[in-house]
This record gives C-alpha cells, sequence and structure tokens, in this order.
C-alpha cells in the first residue's frame, strides 16, 4: 500500500509519454517512480519465491536473458524479467511500472534479469542474487569505467554477492581472475573450444588481462561445433544440436551460457532436449540480427553498441551486401572506439547518418571504404535508404547504435520489441 | 621522389585502447595527399626508434603498461632519449602521464577525475578521461603531448598539419580535393561534441 501513490504516479507519467510519443519508450517514468520510491526496487527484486538471477558482462547480456527466460519459461516457471533497453536501475523501475500491480506486486516466482555491469554491483549491495552469470570483459564504455580492470571489480562484486552459483565464462582470463576468488564449489563455467574459437570468422576479443594464462576449469556446457547458425553442445556431458536464432560466435556462446544456467537454476528438472527446442525456435532479440519485411523486401537490423558487439558483427555481414545503412547516434558519446574495430569486411555503405554522423564518415573515409551519401538529417536518410531499389546482392542492412535504432523504429512504426519473427 | 618515411606504432597491440593507433592512419593519409609517401611499422621493441622518422606512444590500460614495464625495462628511458633528440612523437593520455615527468622533470599535476570533452584555446576538441591537470596540448622540442584519448588528429586536422610540419616530412600543407572534404567532416565532428 505505501507505494500506491508512487506507483500511481509512474503510470500516469507512463501513460502521459505514450499519448505525446506513441510506442515510443522513455526513460522518464522510472525515473519518476526512483525519486519517489527509491527502495522499491530493491523490494521488488527481492521478493522471488526462488530468488533473483543476475545476467551481466560487457557483451550479450540481453541475448543470452532472452534465451535463459524462454528455457525456464518452457519448463513451466513464471519469469520476471526486463526488456533489452532497460538495464539499468531506471529501467527496472520502468518495468515494474509497465508489468507490477498498483501495489507494487509483480509476476513470476522467479527474476531473471539483465543488468549492465556498472549498475549490477550497486543492486547486489542491496539484493543478494542467487545466482549469477557473469559472460565477459571486453574493453568498452572506457569513458565511463576508465580501465577493464575496474569492470572486472565491479563483476566481482556482484560475484561476491551472490549466494548460489555464479556462472562464468571460461575462455576470459578476466572471468578466470573473477572465479579464482570464490569458493570453487559455487562457482560453474560454460565456454567454446579452441577448435571452434580458431575456425570461427571472428574473434571473441576479451579485455587482455596480460597475466600468464589461468588453467582452464572443468565446463558444465561449451560449442564443440559450430557451422552457420547450426551449434553442437555438451551440456554436462550430452551432446545436443540446436539452429541459433542469428549467426555469429557470439550467439553460440550466449547459448551455451543459457543452458548451463538454465541448468544451474532448475537442477533435476532441467531437460536438455527441450531446452533445446527452445533455442531451435526462439526469434532474435530484436535488432540483433533480426531480419524483417519492410516495404516488401528483407531487411537485417543490427545493433552496434560497443567495440565487440560493432566487430562481431561486421566479422559476421552477409558477403558482398550491396546495401548498408550506417547509423551512430548520439548514445555513442566518445566516438573513439569506433577507431578500434577492423573494419575489413565492411565493403560499401549507402548512407551514413544519425547524431555522429561526421565522426562515422570520417572513419570510413580514412579506411577508404566508398560511402554513396552523408546524410546529417537522421529521418530523410532513413527515407533516402528505403526507396532504393531492391539490392542485387544481398538484403538491405541496417546497421546502427542504440539511440539511432530507437529513432528509426518509432519513425518506421517498430515499437513493439516483443515483435520479431525467426526468419 | 623523396623516400618513404616510417611510422612507428609503438606497442600497437597495448597501447590502442580508445583508437589512439588512428592518428598515424590520419598522418599517413595527409602526409601521401602532399606526394609524401609514409608507411607505418608495428614495433614491440623500444630500443631500435632512432630508426624510425615518427612515434606513436598511444594510451593503455594499467595492465597494459605493467606488461610493456615487464617485457621492456627501457622503455621510458628509450622514447625520453627518442624525443629529447629532437626527432618527432605524439604521446598519449596515460602514455603523456607516464612520460612527463621524466620528459619535462617537474613533477606531474593533478585534480580529480573528469570525463568530457574539452575545447582547447586553439580550438582544438577532443576526450579527456583523465586526473591529470598538465596542459591538454603541450609540445616539447618536436614531439606533441596530448591528454585528448583516441584519434585526436582524426578530429583536428590542422593539428595533423603542424605536427607534419614541426617534424619537417614537408616545406608545406597545401589543401586538396580530399583534405577540404575530410576537414569539413571535422568541423562538424568538433561541432557535434558539444550538442550532446
Amino acid at each position: 500500500m505505501r507505494y500506491l501513490p508512487a506507483l500511481l504516479i509512474g503510470r500516469l507519467v507512463r501513460l502521459a509519454v505514450r499519448l505525446v510519443r506513441p510506442g515510443g519508450g522513455s526513460a522518464l517514468p522510472g525515473l519518476v517512480l526512483s525519486k519517489l520510491a527509491p527502495k522499491l526496487v530493491y523490494r521488488t527484486l527481492g521478493s522471488f519465491e526462488q530468488g533473483l538471477v543476475v545476467v551481466t558482462g560487457t557483451a550479450g547480456k540481453s541475448t543470452t536473458t532472452k534465451m535463459l527466460v524462454a528455457i525456464v519459461r518452457a519448463h513451466g516457471l513464471e519469469v520476471f524479467t526486463n526488456p533489452s533497453t532497460a538495464n539499468i536501475e531506471q529501467g527496472f523501475f520502468s518495468t515494474i511500472i509497465k508489468q507490477g500491480s498498483l501495489f507494487g506486486k509483480v509476476p513470476g516466482s522467479i527474476a531473471i534479469i539483465e543488468m549492465d555491469e556498472g549498475h549490477a554491483a550497486q543492486v547486489v549491495e542491496k539484493v543478494q542474487p542467487k545466482v549469477s552469470v557473469i559472460l565477459n570483459v571486453f574493453e568498452d564504455q572506457l569513458d565511463r569505467f576508465i580501465d577493464p580492470a575496474l569492470v572486472r571489480e565491479k563483476l566481482l562484486a556482484v560475484a561476491k554477492a551472490t549466494s548460489g552459483t555464479v556462472l562464468l565464462n571460461a575462455d576470459d582470463q578476466n572471468c578466470l581472475l573473477i572465479g579464482s576468488e570464490l569458493n570453487q564449489a559455487q562457482t560453474k563455467f560454460f565456454g567454446i573450444t579452441n577448435k571452434v574459437s580458431k575456425a570461427a570468422k571472428s574473434k571473441l576479443n576479451y579485455a587482455p588481462t596480460y597475466l600468464l594464462e589461468l588453467p582452464a576449469p572443468a565446463v558444465s556446457a561449451e560449442v564443440v561445433g559450430l557451422q552457420e547458425r547450426n551449434v553442437t553442445a555438451l551440456v554436462a556431458g550430452k551432446s545436443v544440436s540446436f539452429d541459433l536464432p542469428s549467426r555469429g560466435l557470439h550467439f553460440a556462446l550466449d547459448a551455451v551460457a543459457a543452458l548451463a544456467s538454465a541448468q544451474s537454476i532448475l537442477g533435476e528438472a532441467f531437460h536438455l532436449v527441450k531446452a533445446s527446442k527452445v533455442l531451435n525456435e526462439l526469434p532474435p532479440v530484436f535488432s540483433r540480427g533480426e531480419i524483417r519485411e519492410v516495404n516488401g523486401e528483407q531487411v537485417e537490423f543490427i545493433l552496434v553498441q560497443n567495440p565487440p558487439s560493432m566487430q562481431l558483427n561486421l566479422d559476421n555481414l552477409a558477403p558482398k551486401l550491396d546495401q548498408v545503412f550506417f547509423a551512430i547516434g548520439r548514445d555513442v558519446h566518445d566516438p573513439s572506439w569506433m577507431w578500434t574495430v577492423d573494419l575489413a569486411n565492411l565493403k560499401h555503405v549507402s548512407v551514413i547518418t544519425g547524431f555522429n554522423y561526421a565522426d562515422a564518415a570520417l572513419l570510413l573515409s580514412y579506411n577508404e571504404i566508398p560511402v554513396d551519401s552523408v546524410e546529417a538529417d537522421y529521418f530523410k536518410a532513413i527515407d533516402e535508404f528505403f526507396k532504393l531499389p531492391k539490392p542485387k546482392n544481398g538484403i538491405k542492412t541496417v546497421i546502427y547504435s542504440a539511440d539511432s535504432m530507437r529513432r528509426l523504429r518509432r519513425h518506421m512504426g517498430f515499437t513493439d520489441p516483443e515483435d520479431v519473427q525467426r526468419v | 621522389m623523396s623516400k618513404s618515411l616510417k611510422l612507428v606504432a609503438l606497442y600497437p597491440d597495448h597501447l590502442n585502447l580508445n583508437g589512439d593507433m588512428a592518428n598515424l592512419l590520419v598522418l599517413q593519409k595527409r602526409l601521401q595527399w602532399q606526394g609524401q609517401e609514409a608507411e607505418i611499422v608495428s614495433l614491440t621493441k623500444s630500443s631500435k626508434l632512432a630508426d624510425y622518422d615518427f612515434v606513436l606512444v598511444g594510451h593503455g590500460s594499467n595492465a597494459a603498461w605493467a606488461d610493456i614495464k615487464r617485457i621492456d625495462p627501457e622503455f621510458f628511458n628509450n622514447v625520453v632519449r627518442y624525443i629529447n633528440s629532437g626527432k618527432s612523437a605524439l604521446v598519449i593520455a596515460s602514455a603523456y602521464d607516464r612520460l612527463v615527468e621524466a620528459v619535462l622533470g617537474s613533477k606531474r599535476a593533478t585534480v580529480s577525475h573528469r570525463s568530457e570533452f574539452v575545447k582547447t584555446s586553439e580550438g582544438n576538441v577532443g576526450y579527456l578521461n583523465t586526473d591529470s591537470n598538465e596542459e591538454v596540448l603541450l609540445w616539447h622540442k618536436n614531439s606533441l603531448f596530448t591528454l585528448l584519448h583516441g584519434p585526436v588528429l582524426v578530429k583536428n586536422p590542422e593539428l595533423a598539419d603542424e605536427l607534419i610540419l614541426k617534424s619537417g616530412f614537408v616545406k608545406e600543407v597545401a589543401q586538396n580535393k580530399q583534405s577540404v572534404e575530410i576537414d569539413e567532416l571535422a568541423r562538424a565532428s568538433r561541432k557535434i561534441a558539444f550538442e550532446n
């Protein structure tokens, strides 16, 4: 009852925002609620009968969370989760407004929450996770985190606050360092065999520690084969095969992270065949290699948020693309990191745009990548791109950062993040 | 035809945390537009610096610097000797922090940490992510020290041309088709930096 006025105001703000900007997301309702009832989010996250599961790390949080949630739901549990765009504290408040009752009750017996690596360390000071999934540490958001070692420290804080199992990436030395500070009985690992990693188009370049390599731990789930989108994995010694929602080594890693985590959460009830069936049918998270029809032709939407996601997505671009839209928006506060990405696979761009269009154009110009058009007016650029005739090679491909993604989706009316088809 | 210049990327796998090595690409292209060929050479040994025309010492993580100290104990002495010999270098962010005392002989001035875009009195723009209170841009002999991390010369091509001239690589820098287009984008990039 004590949160009723705050939640009512939060809902009214949400309603007002949606009237002004139909279908558009906004941080405002969550921000308002966080000011009025700052402890609500901790009370909510701490209220689940089967506890809180935190999925964190630099890259892969959204896809891993979506996979894990789908697997756990398929086993009959009611899961409370957050949308991928709401992985910081304000987003948790927004999710409570959207999914909860006016008394602050949210449905579900377990919470599986994607958390930004910086915010997770703050949240676990107030709510103890039962399970944590720590995916990786890449060199990312250095304007915010300064040094990759500080990210590792934050993730270690999450791991140390966890009461039950901590699932860690066996291939990332940063995760092994985190694991070395925990009780061994508490840790489980997932990974990719060297053979598969070496054969892949892209490399997962985790933040180097420059320390002697730690011994490889035993893994509870591992990618042992990858052909295009088809993965063969070993989970607790049993072999399973499934198709990923999108191509790429990173998505294969997300899948085994989800399988290992689901097994830890569900224990004896975990059914590997059922879990692989879920992965076989799951659509991608929106804009993570999402393919949808626009004006009667298929278009691929690819979100690039940081050096690893840009690198991995460019490495996995379909070959010989005729039409690429490249938009870097306002969310990329300091565009310096784009210069750490190897652009060898980006052969031609049709339109460069977004708030940081000038930095994007400089990047491509100095790297001698042909560009047809540089357009500062974002909506004009979108219309120009979608008016292009159907490409001779490949399909229209949109590569954009988060702010550009939100604006494009609003402009084109793709406002429901759950409206994603598997192709 | 003049000989091709050799531009050194020093420990490029360690010292490229914010895309600092892109500055060499900018220098290479701008030299080529003036008819001066230049090649970029990766170097993981500081003892041979004297053999090269230009050295970029980029920004690295604490772990990267610890590793360089371990594998190349004379690194700082060699870089200081190279700079004091009058040859050209661009020294960025944490490299500036680590070299300033040895080069200038004064203790590094610090303030509380700041992460922000700044504009220098000369109009150069870049991103600061530092606790240093040293000059944002500092010329020492023919080398430029900068606290602006990442590809600082991309946003500030006039600074790149000044570095080229001070290095004596060409006698003058003339505008051309490529530089006009790129410099226009750089002007837009500098303006946008303060609109966010």
